[in-house]
Protein backbone atom coordinates (compact mmCIF):
# COMPACT_ATOMS: atom_id res chain seq x y z
CA UNK A 1 0.00 0.00 0.00
CA UNK A 2 1.29 3.38 -0.96
CA UNK A 3 0.35 6.39 1.19
CA UNK A 4 1.38 10.02 1.33
CA UNK A 5 1.23 11.96 4.55
CA UNK A 6 0.81 15.73 4.20
CA UNK A 7 1.77 17.78 7.19
CA UNK A 8 0.84 21.43 7.14
CA UNK A 9 3.25 23.33 9.30
CA UNK A 10 1.94 26.77 8.45
CA UNK A 11 -1.47 27.47 7.02
CA UNK A 12 -1.08 30.34 4.54
CA UNK A 13 -3.96 29.35 2.33
CA UNK A 14 -6.88 29.56 4.72
CA UNK A 15 -6.69 33.35 5.39
CA UNK A 16 -6.44 34.02 1.67
CA UNK A 17 -9.34 31.72 0.87
CA UNK A 18 -11.36 33.36 3.61
CA UNK A 19 -10.52 36.80 2.24
CA UNK A 20 -11.50 35.72 -1.23
CA UNK A 21 -14.77 34.30 0.01
CA UNK A 22 -15.58 37.49 1.88
CA UNK A 23 -14.25 39.77 -0.81
CA UNK A 24 -16.29 38.12 -3.53
CA UNK A 25 -19.57 38.61 -1.71
CA UNK A 26 -21.84 40.93 -3.65
CA UNK A 27 -21.60 43.64 -0.99
CA UNK A 28 -17.85 43.87 -1.59
CA UNK A 29 -17.41 43.04 -5.25
CA UNK A 30 -20.28 45.06 -6.74
CA UNK A 31 -18.75 48.33 -5.50
CA UNK A 32 -15.54 47.33 -7.33
CA UNK A 33 -17.44 46.89 -10.58
CA UNK A 34 -19.37 50.10 -10.01
CA UNK A 35 -16.29 52.18 -9.23
CA UNK A 36 -14.49 50.68 -12.19
CA UNK A 37 -17.22 51.66 -14.63
CA UNK A 38 -17.75 55.04 -12.99
CA UNK A 39 -14.03 55.80 -13.29
CA UNK A 40 -14.10 54.82 -16.98
CA UNK A 41 -17.08 57.12 -17.54
CA UNK A 42 -15.45 59.96 -15.58
CA UNK A 43 -12.20 59.57 -17.53
CA UNK A 44 -14.12 59.74 -20.79
CA UNK A 45 -15.78 62.99 -19.68
CA UNK A 46 -12.37 64.42 -18.77
CA UNK A 47 -11.16 63.64 -22.28
CA UNK A 48 -14.27 65.23 -23.82
CA UNK A 49 -13.91 68.35 -21.69
CA UNK A 50 -10.35 68.79 -22.88
CA UNK A 51 -11.06 68.09 -26.54
CA UNK A 52 -14.37 69.92 -26.95
CA UNK A 53 -14.24 73.57 -25.95
CA UNK A 54 -17.39 75.48 -26.91
CA UNK A 55 -17.36 76.50 -30.56
CA UNK A 56 -18.28 80.11 -29.87
CA UNK A 57 -15.27 80.76 -27.65
CA UNK A 58 -15.52 82.90 -24.54
CA UNK A 59 -15.98 81.58 -21.02
CA UNK A 60 -16.37 77.84 -20.90
CA UNK A 61 -19.16 76.20 -18.97
CA UNK A 62 -17.13 72.97 -18.76
CA UNK A 63 -20.21 70.91 -19.46
CA UNK A 64 -18.32 67.62 -19.61
CA UNK A 65 -16.35 68.33 -16.48
CA UNK A 66 -19.69 68.94 -14.79
CA UNK A 67 -20.89 65.61 -16.12
CA UNK A 68 -17.83 63.92 -14.64
CA UNK A 69 -18.54 65.44 -11.22
CA UNK A 70 -22.16 64.36 -11.53
CA UNK A 71 -21.28 60.72 -12.31
CA UNK A 72 -22.38 58.55 -9.40
CA UNK A 73 -23.42 55.01 -8.73
CA UNK A 74 -26.14 53.42 -6.68
CA UNK A 75 -25.84 49.84 -5.46
CA UNK A 76 -28.81 47.64 -4.75
CA UNK A 77 -28.04 44.06 -3.82
CA UNK A 78 -26.09 42.45 -6.61
CA UNK A 79 -26.31 45.21 -9.17
CA UNK A 80 -25.17 48.78 -9.57
CA UNK A 81 -26.55 51.69 -11.55
CA UNK A 82 -24.21 54.36 -12.86
CA UNK A 83 -25.89 57.75 -13.22
CA UNK A 84 -24.86 61.07 -14.73
CA UNK A 85 -26.91 63.83 -13.13
CA UNK A 86 -26.41 66.43 -15.82
CA UNK A 87 -29.15 68.02 -17.92
CA UNK A 88 -28.80 67.19 -21.62
CA UNK A 89 -26.79 63.99 -21.26
CA UNK A 90 -29.57 61.71 -22.41
CA UNK A 91 -30.34 63.91 -25.40
CA UNK A 92 -26.71 64.03 -26.46
CA UNK A 93 -26.23 60.30 -26.13
CA UNK A 94 -29.41 59.17 -27.87
CA UNK A 95 -29.96 62.19 -30.06
CA UNK A 96 -33.41 63.52 -30.85
CA UNK A 97 -35.46 66.54 -31.71
CA UNK A 98 -35.91 69.33 -29.21
CA UNK A 99 -39.09 71.28 -29.72
CA UNK A 100 -40.14 74.62 -28.27
CA UNK A 101 -43.19 74.71 -26.05
CA UNK A 102 -42.10 72.31 -23.34
CA UNK A 103 -41.22 74.98 -20.82
CA UNK A 104 -42.84 78.29 -19.93
CA UNK A 105 -41.31 81.49 -21.21
CA UNK A 106 -39.59 83.62 -18.56
CA UNK A 107 -41.12 86.67 -20.17
CA UNK A 108 -44.73 85.68 -20.79
CA UNK A 109 -45.19 82.61 -18.59
CA UNK A 110 -46.76 80.92 -21.62
CA UNK A 111 -45.22 77.88 -23.35
CA UNK A 112 -42.23 78.94 -25.40
CA UNK A 113 -42.66 79.24 -29.15
CA UNK A 114 -38.98 79.21 -30.00
CA UNK A 115 -35.76 77.73 -28.73
CA UNK A 116 -33.00 80.26 -28.20
CA UNK A 117 -29.71 79.12 -29.69
CA UNK A 118 -26.68 81.13 -28.52
CA UNK A 119 -25.04 83.02 -31.37
CA UNK A 120 -22.11 84.63 -29.52
CA UNK A 121 -19.60 83.79 -26.85
CA UNK A 122 -21.37 86.28 -24.57
CA UNK A 123 -24.73 84.57 -24.80
CA UNK A 124 -23.31 81.06 -24.45
CA UNK A 125 -24.16 79.61 -21.04
CA UNK A 126 -26.88 82.21 -20.47
CA UNK A 127 -30.60 82.35 -20.97
CA UNK A 128 -32.14 85.05 -23.12
CA UNK A 129 -33.88 86.37 -20.00
CA UNK A 130 -30.43 87.31 -18.70
CA UNK A 131 -30.35 90.09 -21.33
CA UNK A 132 -33.21 92.52 -20.64
CA UNK A 133 -32.48 94.73 -23.68
CA UNK A 134 -33.05 92.19 -26.45
CA UNK A 135 -35.32 92.88 -29.39
CA UNK A 136 -36.89 90.41 -31.79
CA UNK A 137 -35.69 90.48 -35.39
CA UNK A 138 -38.27 89.59 -37.99
CA UNK A 139 -37.74 88.15 -41.45
CA UNK A 140 -40.06 86.96 -44.18
CA UNK A 141 -40.72 83.73 -42.29
CA UNK A 142 -41.40 85.43 -38.97
CA UNK A 143 -39.09 86.06 -36.00
CA UNK A 144 -35.63 84.61 -36.49
CA UNK A 145 -33.31 86.10 -33.88
CA UNK A 146 -32.97 88.02 -30.62
CA UNK A 147 -30.59 90.92 -30.85
CA UNK A 148 -29.24 93.82 -28.90
CA UNK A 149 -29.36 97.30 -30.35
CA UNK A 150 -25.83 98.59 -30.63
CA UNK A 151 -26.60 101.90 -32.34
CA UNK A 152 -29.93 103.64 -32.91
CA UNK A 153 -30.44 105.40 -36.19
CA UNK A 154 -33.18 107.86 -36.90
CA UNK A 155 -35.54 107.71 -39.87
CA UNK A 156 -34.15 109.25 -43.01
CA UNK A 157 -35.24 109.72 -46.58
CA UNK A 158 -32.77 107.01 -47.57
CA UNK A 159 -34.49 104.56 -45.21
CA UNK A 160 -37.86 105.58 -46.63
CA UNK A 161 -38.84 107.12 -43.37
CA UNK A 162 -38.29 103.93 -41.32
CA UNK A 163 -36.12 103.79 -38.19
CA UNK A 164 -33.17 101.47 -38.58
CA UNK A 165 -30.86 100.12 -35.91
CA UNK A 166 -27.49 98.43 -35.86
CA UNK A 167 -27.93 95.20 -33.97
CA UNK A 168 -25.88 92.35 -32.62
CA UNK A 169 -27.58 88.97 -32.77
CA UNK A 170 -27.23 87.09 -29.48
CA UNK A 171 -29.66 84.22 -30.10
CA UNK A 172 -31.10 82.48 -33.11
CA UNK A 173 -34.73 81.46 -32.78
CA UNK A 174 -35.66 77.94 -33.85
CA UNK A 175 -38.95 76.10 -33.49
CA UNK A 176 -37.01 72.85 -33.15
CA UNK A 177 -33.47 71.57 -33.27
CA UNK A 178 -32.21 68.12 -34.24
CA UNK A 179 -29.43 66.78 -32.04
CA UNK A 180 -27.50 63.85 -33.54
CA UNK A 181 -26.81 60.84 -31.33
CA UNK A 182 -23.31 60.85 -29.92
CA UNK A 183 -22.31 57.47 -28.53
CA UNK A 184 -18.82 58.74 -27.69
CA UNK A 185 -20.36 60.45 -24.67
CA UNK A 186 -19.77 57.17 -22.85
CA UNK A 187 -16.89 54.72 -23.15
CA UNK A 188 -17.49 51.88 -25.58
CA UNK A 189 -18.73 48.51 -24.30
CA UNK A 190 -15.28 47.12 -24.99
CA UNK A 191 -13.61 49.86 -22.97
CA UNK A 192 -15.98 49.20 -20.08
CA UNK A 193 -15.41 45.46 -20.30
CA UNK A 194 -11.66 45.95 -20.23
CA UNK A 195 -11.87 48.30 -17.25
CA UNK A 196 -13.99 45.86 -15.27
CA UNK A 197 -11.97 42.76 -16.12
CA UNK A 198 -8.67 44.50 -15.37
CA UNK A 199 -9.84 45.93 -12.05
CA UNK A 200 -11.51 42.70 -11.02
CA UNK A 201 -8.36 40.67 -11.74
CA UNK A 202 -6.31 43.12 -9.66
CA UNK A 203 -8.88 42.96 -6.88
CA UNK A 204 -8.76 39.16 -6.68
CA UNK A 205 -4.97 39.20 -6.78
CA UNK A 206 -4.91 41.77 -3.98
CA UNK A 207 -7.35 39.79 -1.83
CA UNK A 208 -5.27 36.67 -2.28
CA UNK A 209 -2.10 38.49 -1.35
CA UNK A 210 -3.49 40.49 1.54
CA UNK A 211 -5.68 37.81 3.04
CA UNK A 212 -8.09 40.44 4.35
CA UNK A 213 -10.23 43.41 3.53
CA UNK A 214 -9.65 46.72 5.30
CA UNK A 215 -11.53 47.21 8.53
CA UNK A 216 -14.96 48.53 7.75
CA UNK A 217 -15.60 51.65 9.75
CA UNK A 218 -18.87 53.46 10.06
CA UNK A 219 -19.01 55.03 6.65
CA UNK A 220 -22.53 56.41 7.02
CA UNK B 1 -27.81 48.26 -19.94
CA UNK B 2 -28.24 52.00 -20.33
CA UNK B 3 -31.39 53.51 -18.87
CA UNK B 4 -33.07 56.11 -21.09
CA UNK B 5 -34.68 57.74 -18.06
CA UNK B 6 -33.30 59.54 -15.01
CA UNK B 7 -32.54 57.54 -11.87
CA UNK B 8 -32.08 58.85 -8.35
CA UNK B 9 -28.59 59.65 -7.14
CA UNK B 10 -28.99 58.22 -3.70
CA UNK B 11 -25.89 59.34 -1.85
CA UNK B 12 -25.73 62.78 -3.38
CA UNK B 13 -29.38 63.37 -2.65
CA UNK B 14 -29.14 62.01 0.87
CA UNK B 15 -26.63 64.64 1.75
CA UNK B 16 -28.95 67.27 0.34
CA UNK B 17 -31.82 65.93 2.39
CA UNK B 18 -29.70 66.31 5.49
CA UNK B 19 -29.01 69.97 4.77
CA UNK B 20 -30.73 72.88 6.37
CA UNK B 21 -30.71 76.46 5.24
CA UNK B 22 -28.76 78.83 7.40
CA UNK B 23 -29.66 82.50 7.12
CA UNK B 24 -26.70 84.51 8.35
CA UNK B 25 -24.95 87.85 8.35
CA UNK B 26 -21.52 86.20 8.48
CA UNK B 27 -18.95 87.02 5.80
CA UNK B 28 -17.13 84.33 3.79
CA UNK B 29 -14.11 84.57 6.09
CA UNK B 30 -16.29 84.17 9.16
CA UNK B 31 -18.19 81.29 7.63
CA UNK B 32 -14.88 79.47 7.16
CA UNK B 33 -14.43 79.56 10.93
CA UNK B 34 -17.64 77.68 11.56
CA UNK B 35 -17.15 74.07 12.60
CA UNK B 36 -17.13 71.51 9.83
CA UNK B 37 -20.32 69.93 11.15
CA UNK B 38 -22.15 73.17 10.41
CA UNK B 39 -20.47 73.97 7.08
CA UNK B 40 -21.13 70.48 5.81
CA UNK B 41 -24.77 70.40 6.71
CA UNK B 42 -26.12 73.83 6.04
CA UNK B 43 -26.94 75.83 2.93
CA UNK B 44 -25.74 79.37 3.42
CA UNK B 45 -24.22 82.25 1.57
CA UNK B 46 -22.25 85.06 3.13
CA UNK B 47 -24.52 87.79 4.41
CA UNK B 48 -27.73 86.23 3.08
CA UNK B 49 -30.48 86.35 5.70
CA UNK B 50 -33.48 85.95 3.42
CA UNK B 51 -35.09 82.60 4.21
CA UNK B 52 -37.24 82.50 1.07
CA UNK B 53 -34.23 83.07 -1.14
CA UNK B 54 -32.21 80.36 0.60
CA UNK B 55 -35.13 77.94 0.37
CA UNK B 56 -35.35 78.53 -3.36
CA UNK B 57 -31.57 78.21 -3.69
CA UNK B 58 -31.68 74.86 -1.90
CA UNK B 59 -34.33 73.67 -4.33
CA UNK B 60 -32.23 74.88 -7.24
CA UNK B 61 -29.17 73.02 -5.96
CA UNK B 62 -31.19 69.85 -5.40
CA UNK B 63 -32.52 70.04 -8.96
CA UNK B 64 -29.06 70.60 -10.42
CA UNK B 65 -27.60 67.64 -8.52
CA UNK B 66 -30.53 65.44 -9.56
CA UNK B 67 -29.97 66.41 -13.19
CA UNK B 68 -33.42 68.01 -13.42
CA UNK B 69 -32.20 71.50 -14.16
CA UNK B 70 -29.08 73.41 -15.09
CA UNK B 71 -27.18 76.36 -13.72
CA UNK B 72 -28.32 78.90 -16.31
CA UNK B 73 -32.00 78.15 -15.69
CA UNK B 74 -31.71 78.25 -11.92
CA UNK B 75 -29.54 81.35 -11.96
CA UNK B 76 -32.19 83.22 -13.93
CA UNK B 77 -34.91 82.15 -11.51
CA UNK B 78 -32.84 83.11 -8.46
CA UNK B 79 -31.97 86.48 -9.93
CA UNK B 80 -35.64 87.24 -10.45
CA UNK B 81 -36.29 86.30 -6.84
CA UNK B 82 -33.39 88.43 -5.63
CA UNK B 83 -34.75 91.40 -7.58
CA UNK B 84 -38.17 90.83 -6.07
CA UNK B 85 -36.69 90.86 -2.54
CA UNK B 86 -34.41 93.78 -3.41
CA UNK B 87 -31.28 91.74 -2.68
CA UNK B 88 -28.95 93.70 -4.95
CA UNK B 89 -25.83 91.66 -4.16
CA UNK B 90 -27.57 88.48 -5.27
CA UNK B 91 -28.57 89.73 -8.70
CA UNK B 92 -25.04 89.36 -10.08
CA UNK B 93 -24.24 86.30 -12.19
CA UNK B 94 -20.92 85.74 -10.48
CA UNK B 95 -22.43 85.59 -7.01
CA UNK B 96 -25.28 83.31 -8.09
CA UNK B 97 -22.89 81.02 -9.96
CA UNK B 98 -20.78 80.86 -6.83
CA UNK B 99 -23.71 79.73 -4.71
CA UNK B 100 -25.00 77.20 -7.21
CA UNK B 101 -21.62 75.79 -8.22
CA UNK B 102 -20.13 75.53 -4.75
CA UNK B 103 -23.12 73.83 -3.21
CA UNK B 104 -23.89 71.46 -6.09
CA UNK B 105 -20.23 70.46 -6.35
CA UNK B 106 -20.17 69.84 -2.62
CA UNK B 107 -23.13 67.49 -2.98
CA UNK B 108 -21.41 65.61 -5.77
CA UNK B 109 -18.07 65.67 -3.94
CA UNK B 110 -19.60 64.19 -0.83
CA UNK B 111 -21.29 61.45 -2.85
CA UNK B 112 -18.01 60.48 -4.52
CA UNK B 113 -16.14 60.65 -1.21
CA UNK B 114 -18.51 58.31 0.55
CA UNK B 115 -18.46 55.87 -2.38
CA UNK B 116 -14.68 55.82 -2.09
CA UNK B 117 -14.80 54.91 1.60
CA UNK B 118 -16.26 51.48 0.97
CA UNK B 119 -13.68 48.95 2.25
CA UNK B 120 -13.19 47.08 -1.03
CA UNK B 121 -13.09 50.32 -3.05
CA UNK B 122 -10.56 51.76 -0.61
CA UNK B 123 -8.48 48.61 -0.96
CA UNK B 124 -8.33 48.95 -4.74
CA UNK B 125 -8.16 52.76 -5.01
CA UNK B 126 -6.47 53.87 -1.78
CA UNK B 127 -5.16 57.17 -3.10
CA UNK B 128 -6.32 60.09 -5.22
CA UNK B 129 -4.78 62.76 -7.40
CA UNK B 130 -5.57 66.43 -7.06
CA UNK B 131 -5.64 67.72 -10.61
CA UNK B 132 -6.86 70.62 -12.71
CA UNK B 133 -10.13 69.50 -14.25
CA UNK B 134 -11.17 72.95 -15.50
CA UNK B 135 -9.00 75.85 -16.58
CA UNK B 136 -9.38 79.23 -14.92
CA UNK B 137 -8.38 82.73 -15.99
CA UNK B 138 -6.54 83.27 -12.74
CA UNK B 139 -5.63 79.86 -11.33
CA UNK B 140 -4.62 79.67 -7.68
CA UNK B 141 -1.14 78.56 -6.72
CA UNK B 142 -2.23 75.12 -5.62
CA UNK B 143 1.25 73.57 -5.59
CA UNK B 144 2.27 76.07 -2.90
CA UNK B 145 -0.79 75.32 -0.83
CA UNK B 146 -0.15 71.61 -1.31
CA UNK B 147 3.49 71.92 -0.34
CA UNK B 148 2.74 74.05 2.71
CA UNK B 149 0.30 71.37 3.87
CA UNK B 150 3.10 68.80 3.68
CA UNK B 151 2.10 67.25 0.35
CA UNK B 152 4.57 65.42 -1.89
CA UNK B 153 4.87 65.77 -5.64
CA UNK B 154 5.24 62.82 -7.95
CA UNK B 155 6.60 62.54 -11.47
CA UNK B 156 4.25 62.10 -14.40
CA UNK B 157 1.87 64.03 -16.61
CA UNK B 158 0.70 67.12 -14.73
CA UNK B 159 -0.46 70.67 -15.34
CA UNK B 160 2.13 71.79 -12.82
CA UNK B 161 5.93 71.73 -13.20
CA UNK B 162 6.21 70.68 -9.55
CA UNK B 163 4.62 67.35 -10.46
CA UNK B 164 1.50 65.40 -9.63
CA UNK B 165 -0.24 65.98 -6.31
CA UNK B 166 -1.23 62.59 -4.92
CA UNK B 167 -2.00 61.40 -1.39
CA UNK B 168 -3.85 58.60 0.34
CA UNK B 169 -7.59 59.22 0.48
CA UNK B 170 -7.73 59.56 4.24
CA UNK B 171 -4.61 61.67 4.56
CA UNK B 172 -5.38 64.85 6.56
CA UNK B 173 -3.90 66.92 3.75
CA UNK B 174 -7.26 66.99 1.96
CA UNK B 175 -8.93 68.88 4.79
CA UNK B 176 -5.83 71.05 5.23
CA UNK B 177 -5.84 72.36 1.65
CA UNK B 178 -9.61 72.85 1.57
CA UNK B 179 -10.96 76.33 2.21
CA UNK B 180 -14.00 74.56 3.64
CA UNK B 181 -12.06 72.05 5.75
CA UNK B 182 -13.68 69.16 3.89
CA UNK B 183 -11.87 66.17 2.35
CA UNK B 184 -13.63 66.38 -0.99
CA UNK B 185 -14.10 68.79 -3.88
CA UNK B 186 -14.58 71.67 -4.28
CA UNK B 187 -11.51 72.79 -2.37
CA UNK B 188 -12.16 76.49 -2.72
CA UNK B 189 -14.63 78.94 -4.26
CA UNK B 190 -14.72 78.77 -8.07
CA UNK B 191 -11.94 76.20 -8.05
CA UNK B 192 -11.33 74.13 -11.17
CA UNK B 193 -9.46 71.44 -9.24
CA UNK B 194 -10.89 68.00 -8.67
CA UNK B 195 -9.95 64.48 -7.60
CA UNK B 196 -9.45 61.22 -9.45
CA UNK B 197 -8.74 57.75 -8.15
CA UNK B 198 -5.23 56.33 -8.03
CA UNK B 199 -5.27 52.54 -7.99
CA UNK B 200 -3.43 50.34 -5.57
CA UNK B 201 -0.67 49.28 -7.97
CA UNK B 202 0.23 52.87 -8.76
CA UNK B 203 0.05 53.91 -5.09
CA UNK B 204 2.56 51.14 -4.32
CA UNK B 205 4.75 52.04 -7.31
CA UNK B 206 5.14 55.65 -6.20
CA UNK B 207 5.80 54.67 -2.61
CA UNK B 208 2.60 55.89 -0.98
CA UNK B 209 1.67 52.43 0.23
CA UNK B 210 3.50 49.23 1.17
CA UNK B 211 2.52 46.10 -0.69
CA UNK B 212 0.71 44.90 2.41
CA UNK B 213 -0.59 48.30 3.42
CA UNK B 214 -4.22 49.29 3.48
CA UNK B 215 -6.29 52.24 4.46
CA UNK B 216 -9.08 51.93 6.99
CA UNK B 217 -12.39 53.47 6.04
CA UNK B 218 -12.80 56.77 7.77
CA UNK B 219 -15.28 56.74 10.60
CA UNK B 220 -17.21 59.85 9.90
CA UNK B 221 -20.93 59.80 9.59
CA UNK B 222 -23.43 62.56 9.45
CA UNK B 223 -24.25 63.81 12.90
CA UNK B 224 -27.51 62.05 13.56
CA UNK B 225 -28.66 64.52 16.19
CA UNK B 226 -28.13 67.41 13.83
CA UNK B 227 -29.74 65.57 10.96
CA UNK B 228 -32.85 65.01 13.05
CA UNK B 229 -33.04 68.60 14.14
CA UNK B 230 -32.48 70.48 10.95
CA UNK B 231 -35.28 72.36 9.34
CA UNK B 232 -35.61 75.74 7.74
CA UNK B 233 -34.40 79.11 8.89
CA UNK B 234 -36.31 80.36 11.88
CA UNK B 235 -36.65 76.78 13.08
CA UNK B 236 -35.51 76.82 16.68
CA UNK B 237 -34.64 73.13 16.53
CA UNK B 238 -32.01 74.08 14.01
CA UNK B 239 -30.82 76.87 16.24
CA UNK B 240 -30.47 74.58 19.22
CA UNK B 241 -28.70 71.96 17.14
CA UNK B 242 -26.27 74.46 15.68
CA UNK B 243 -25.73 76.33 18.91
CA UNK B 244 -23.41 73.75 20.40
CA UNK B 245 -21.21 73.89 17.29
CA UNK B 246 -21.04 77.63 16.88
CA UNK B 247 -19.08 78.20 20.07
CA UNK B 248 -18.16 81.84 20.55
CA UNK B 249 -18.03 82.64 16.83
CA UNK B 250 -21.69 83.25 16.24
CA UNK B 251 -25.10 82.67 17.72
CA UNK B 252 -28.54 81.83 16.42
CA UNK B 253 -31.01 84.60 17.11
CA UNK B 254 -34.65 84.15 18.05
CA UNK B 255 -35.45 84.93 14.41
CA UNK B 256 -33.33 81.95 13.31
CA UNK B 257 -30.59 84.10 11.77
CA UNK B 258 -26.99 83.23 12.56
CA UNK B 259 -25.06 86.38 13.52
CA UNK B 260 -21.40 87.07 14.15
CA UNK B 261 -20.64 87.70 17.80
CA UNK B 262 -17.63 89.88 17.12
CA UNK B 263 -14.06 89.71 18.39
CA UNK B 264 -13.69 89.10 22.09
CA UNK B 265 -17.31 88.15 22.61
Amino acid sequence: MFTIDIVITKDTATPAVRALREGLQAENVVPIFARSVANAVRGNFDDLDESRPNKLGGSRTHYYSGARSATKYTIKGDHATISVGQVGMRLRFYGGTVEAGRNPSYITGQPTKYLTIPATAESYGHRAADFPDLIVLWGNGGPFALARVTQKKIATAKSSGAETNDTEILYWLKAEVDIPADRTMLPSSEQIRQAISGDFARYVRTLWRMGALPAAGDIG
Amino acid sequence: MIFPHPVTLREAMETRAAKAILPTDLSSAMLRQLPRAVRERAIFSAGVQNVDFLERAKQAIDDIIAGKSNRATERTALRELAEKFDLAALTRDGRLNLILDTQSKMGNGYGSWIEGQHPSVLLMWPAQEFYRAEDRKEPRDWPSRWSEAGGDFFPGDSDYPEGRMIALKNDPIWEDISAFGLPYAPFDYNSGMDLRDIDRDEAIDIGLLDEDGMEDSEERGLNEGLRASVGVGGNFGLGLALGEFLGDIAKVGTDGIVRFLGAGS
